[in-house]
Order: C-alpha cells, then sequence, then structure tokens
C-alpha cells in the first residue's frame, strides 16, 4: 500500500519532469531539490491540481487518482495540501476557515476540531480575522484546517519556508507528532537539509526533474554521494543520550555510543533521545588525541570512505563514529598530509555541535 | 403625468430584465475573460468594450437591420413567438443587454482576475467542488465587482437613448422609456415635465452611484494595510 507516481511532463519553457516512484504511505516522506528541480510540480500533480499538463498514472493505496482514461480531481482526493503561503480564506475568521474544511471532510467520521484547535494552540485567534495573524499563525492556521478535512495524505510545500526558527521548530515538533500519533504520512517538500534531517524518514532527491536518489534520509544524508552534490553547508546529524547527573550550567553532557559529547547549551532534561546535528567545516581529523586544545569535543572515529573529486580543494570525509555517521570537509593538503586512507583510526576534533531538537514549548 | 408613469414602469421593467440577465449571461463571460488564456479571449475582449465607444445608433442601426422579419433572427422570433422582433419590448432588452454589456462585464471580470489562484486550489484540496468554490469562496471575494456590475448596468440601462428610438421607436406602454418621454416633452416644449423627468433621473443615478461608492469603500480599506 503506497502511493505510486509515473509521470513525464513537458513544457513549452524547456522544463520537463520524469519521476516513477513509489512512496510509502507510512511515515514522513521528504522530496528536496534545489528551486525549479520539479519538487513543487511533482507534489501539485499528486494533487491533481496540474491537469491537462502531464501524462501519467497516479494511485493512491487502491485508489487510481489518474491515468489515460481517468482524473480524480483534488476535491475528491483525499488529500491535505500546504504551501508556502498559507492561503487562508480571507472573508472567513480562523473558526470558520476551519469550519469550512470540517463541513467538506472525505472521511466518514466527524473530525475533532476541538482537538486540534487545542493542539495548534489556536483557541486565542478563533475569532480573529485571518488577515490580521502573524506569519507563524496563520501556517498553523491552515495546518489544522487541512486536518480538519481530514486526510489521508498530508501534502507540504516548503511550509516553513517564510517563517522564523521559532515558529518552524513548533510546527515542524507538530508535524513529527502527528505522524506518530495520528499515523497521517506526509509528502514534505523542502530545499533545506535542516528540515530534511528533523523531519522525515526517507528522502527522495530530485534534480533538473529527475528523481537522483532515494532512500532512507539516514542513509541519503550521510551519503557522500549525494552530500557533495549539496550546495548548502553540509550537516550529519548524531543521536545521543542524555547523561544524567553532574551537569554544569551551560554545558551539557550526552552519551554518543561509549564517548562523550559536550554540548554548549543548558540541561536538558528528557529521556528521548536527543539529536544533535554537527556542520562537517567543524569537523577536522587528527591522528592522535590531542590534550593541548581548546576544542571539547574530540571523538576517535573510522574513516569510512574519501569523497575525491581530483580538482577540487576541499574533500568530504565519511567517519563511523560508534556505529554514527558523521562528515568531515578538509583540504586536499591535509588529506596528504596526514595520508589518510579508507579504513583508518582517527580522532575527530569537532568544534561546534548544536542541538537539532525542537525549542520548549513557549 | 400618467404616460409619464407608464415611462418610468417600463424603463424600471426593462433595467430589472436586462440587469438580471446580465448576471445570467455577463457572469460566465466575465469568468472567461478574466481567467482564462485561451486566444478567443482577445477577440471577446475588445467586442465587449465596443458599445462604450460606438455611438448607440451605430448598433441601433445594425440591430434593426438583424431584428427586421426577413432575417433569419427575426424570422424565427416570429415563428416562436407570433410577434415582430422589431419595435417590442424584447427588442429592447437584447439592445440593452449588448449596449450594458461592458459596464456590467468590467468590474466583474477584474474581481474575478484579481482572485488568488492559490485559494481556489486550497478550496479544491479541502474537498470544495467547482459549484461549491464559486458559491463559498468566488462569489463572497468578487462581491464588490458584482455590486458594482450591476448597478453600473442597472443605471447605465435607465439612461438609454440612442439604441431604444433605434429598435423601439416611441410607442406609449411598449417601448417609450422615460429618456424617450423626455425627449418627446422638449420637442412638445413642455420643460416643466420635462424638468420633473430629467431632474428625477439625475438625482436617481447619483443616488445610485453614491450608493454604489459606500459600499465599496470598507472592503477597500481592510486589506493589507491593517496589519
Amino acid at each position: 500500500m503506497s502511493l505510486k507516481v509515473a509521470v513525464s511532463l513537458q513544457r513549452p519553457s524547456g522544463f520537463g519532469l520524469q519521476a516513477d516512484i513509489e512512496i510509502a504511505d507510512t511515515g514522513i516522506t521528504g522530496i528536496y531539490g534545489h528551486s525549479g528541480s520539479g519538487k513543487s510540480t511533482l507534489l501539485r500533480i499528486i494533487c491533481g491540481l496540474e491537469k491537462g499538463a502531464h501524462h501519467g498514472d497516479v494511485s493512491w493505496r487502491a485508489t487510481i487518482w489518474e491515468n489515460a482514461g481517468n482524473f480524480i480531481p483534488p476535491h475528491q482526493r483525499s488529500i491535505g495540501y500546504i504551501s508556502q503561503e498559507p492561503q487562508l480564506f480571507p472573508h472567513l475568521n480562523t473558526a470558520e476557515n476551519l469550519a469550512f474544511a470540517a463541513s467538506r471532510t472525505r472521511s466518514n467520521k466527524v473530525p475533532d476540531t476541538d482537538e486540534i484547535i487545542r493542539e495548534l494552540g489556536l483557541s486565542s485567534l478563533l475569532t480573529a480575522n485571518v488577515e490580521t495573524l502573524s506569519g507563524g499563525e496563520k501556517q498553523r492556521v491552515a495546518l489544522a484546517r487541512a486536518l480538519c478535512a481530514q486526510p489521508e495524505l498530508l501534502l507540504m510545500d516548503e511550509p516553513l519556508s517564510a517563517l522564523d526558527a521559532k515558529s518552524r521548530y513548533q510546527i515542524m515538533s507538530f508535524i513529527r507528532r502527528l505522524n506518530l500519533l495520528k499515523g497521517i504520512p506526509v509528502i514534505y517538500v523542502s530545499h533545506s537539509l535542516e528540515e530534511i534531517n528533523y523531519l522525515t524518514d526517507d528522502l527522495l532527491v530530485l534534480e533538473a526533474g529527475k528523481v537522483t536518489h532515494q532512500g532512507t534520509t539516514a542513509s541519503l544524508t550521510t551519503s557522500l554521494a549525494f552530500v557533495a552534490s549539496v550546495e548548502e553547508d553540509i550537516t550529519s546529524v548524531l543521536a545521543c543520550r542524555y547523561q544524567a547527573g553532574d551537569q554544569q550550567p551551560g554545558l551539557t553532557r550526552l552519551q554518543l555510543g561509549e564517548s562523550e559529547l559536550l554540548l554548549a547549551a543548558d540541561a536538558i532534561d528528557t529521556d528521548e533521545t536527543v539529536r544533535v546535528q554537527v556542520s562537517a567545516r567543524d569537523v577536522s581529523l587528527t591522528l592522535s588525541a590531542a590534550t593541548d586544545t581548546s576544542i571539547l569535543n574530540i571523538l576517535p572515529a573510522t574513516i569510512e570512505e574519501i569523497q575525491d573529486h581530483q580538482a577540487a580543494p576541499n574533500l568530504l570525509v565519511k567517519l563511523d563514529i560508534h556505529g554514527q555517521k558523521l562528515i568531515s570537509r578538509i583540504s586536499r593538503r591535509s588529506l596528504e598530509k596526514l595520508s589518510l586512507s579508507e579504513g583508518q583510526s582517527v580522532f575527530a576534533q569537532i568544534k561546534s555541535v548544536a542541538l537539532l531538537n525542537p525549542a520548549r514549548d513557549p | 403625468m400618467d404616460s409619464d408613469l407608464q415611462s418610468l414602469w417600463i424603463t424600471l421593467q426593462l433595467a430589472g430584465a436586462t440587469t438580471l440577465l446580465l448576471l445570467c449571461l455577463g457572469t460566465p463571460l466575465a469568468w472567461f475573460l478574466g481567467r482564462s488564456q485561451h486566444p478567443v479571449r482577445y477577440l471577446l475582449e475588445p467586442l465587449v468594450a465596443l458599445p462604450i465607444v460606438l455611438p448607440p445608433t451605430v448598433m441601433g442601426f445594425y440591430l434593426l437591420l438583424a431584428f427586421s422579419p426577413d432575417t433569419w433572427l427575426g424570422q424565427s422570433w416570429q415563428t416562436l413567438t407570433g410577434n415582430t422582433l422589431a419595435f417590442s419590448f424584447e427588442a429592447l432588452v437584447i439592445g440593452s443587454v449588448l449596449y450594458s454589456l461592458p459596464f456590467y462585464v468590467q468590474p466583474v471580470q477584474l474581481a474575478f482576475a484579481s482572485l488568488p489562484k492559490g485559494l481556489l486550489e486550497a478550496a479544491a484540496t479541502l474537498g470544495a467542488s467547482p459549484v461549491d468554490r464559486f458559491f463559498s469562496l468566488i462569489l463572497p471575494l468578487s462581491k464588490s465587482g458584482f455590486i458594482a456590475g450591476t448597478c453600473l448596468a442597472f443605471a447605465h440601462t435607465l439612461g438609454e437613448f440612442g439604441i431604444v428610438l433605434m429598435i423601439g421607436g416611441n410607442i406609449p406602454g411598449e417601448t417609450r422609456v422615460l429618456s424617450i418621454a423626455l425627449y418627446d416633452h422638449v420637442e412638445a416644449m413642455q420643460y416643466g415635465q420635462a424638468n420633473r423627468l430629467a431632474a428625477g433621473l439625475l438625482i436617481f443615478s447619483f443616488l445610485l452611484l453614491f450608493a454604489l461608492y459606500a459600499l465599496n469603500r470598507p472592503a477597500r480599506n481592510p486589506g493589507p494595510g491593517t496589519q
């Protein structure tokens, strides 16, 4: 049971999209790509908003949404679609916007509007003119409205790109909870690896209208072949455990396998896995554990892979630390000086570690 | 005075029928002109605008030819209804619909064209069918365009003269509208009665336009500036 899309589209402008993909109907699947890569178009095809522009097959679970002879219009597909713009109806207030969706649900259950309002913190905004809301509030209303229609599949097209970091993490943590608790599958289009890392389980990478990678997010974001093609800052995500006791203010001890990782942040009291991100630029390599350095985090690691582009002055090294992957960007000169090779044991010096988990609730 | 009241009644009937027909026929046309990228649109747009620049007598002349009993239109009308089309109230309605078309279509078209596509798409993905979207979204969001179009078409039909004279003539109780009655009074040197009709039309038209601008004013204010 899944979403299947096999489409081929060619626009007069020269833009083309070829995709033949299958997306799991559980979890959160990210679609990553640069602007113009076709990721929004792919999402709009799934929604049924690109009628007549392409030829192909789209099916959701046991239902055919589109093939040679059929086209199910968007209002008959059980979807929720959230774009970068919240698209709230300006002639209706917040509550009326939600009621618009709730009264048109394609499910035979009655939507629990009250719970959605509570979860997204909209109680105080119900009678507000939607044009007076802040960007983050608008997007929360848009998400609530989509949920009031009780979709079987939630499609999101860079919904957070216009928001500040705090609103972004608030909404991202809600989407994760929603997926975990309600089991609503989400397809999440983004050009931010941070969002992809935080939110998604599976990942699909589009480049110039073609799918170049598909796999689990964890395997793709640590695959050097993929990260080398990414123009933005490369980060690795490490899953750590919170270490109880003996915490200093402003410094948190985390457990990464058998090693200890220090995070410059006040202690966070949680039983959950703490996910931190490390920029590849902030990881340097040494052959012995230096003691005369200001860097706090020095971890033993094994070189798993070296991405060697002949011409580039910098190259990427993938390290294994107790089963987790960390990517380092070093110069070709360093590689030659230390004569590094795959399989070698080294020490990774990590200059800074940032928390990937959301900010606490306001 | 009795015949003036009769003219007023005919005028109101004409303006009412014209406005109703424009609501039914002009709305889909305005949607096509405002939202479609079809090339036919570039031909239709100037055609719809023609009555604004043409002397009413030009349109009246060609309509008169088209309505005469030896044309296809005049003949079919006669077999269908048993009456001739020219110099009838129905002819006036057809003429008025064409003549007032741009006054209804243009404001509505403008309102349709400025509807954000994303809002309509959002409504579709929330489960609203096309008909549902028209009544729940397009109609309320284009309200000011509809009000403007309806008022302008009604007011414009009230003041019609040239085209009425060409295709309707001056038949009391059938085609003699207020503007024709006014002309008759002037011809007969009855300036007092002419003044009554002229002043009445003037004041009514002003009040209608005044109300129209007043209605549109609050819709303009709570725009982006309120944040």
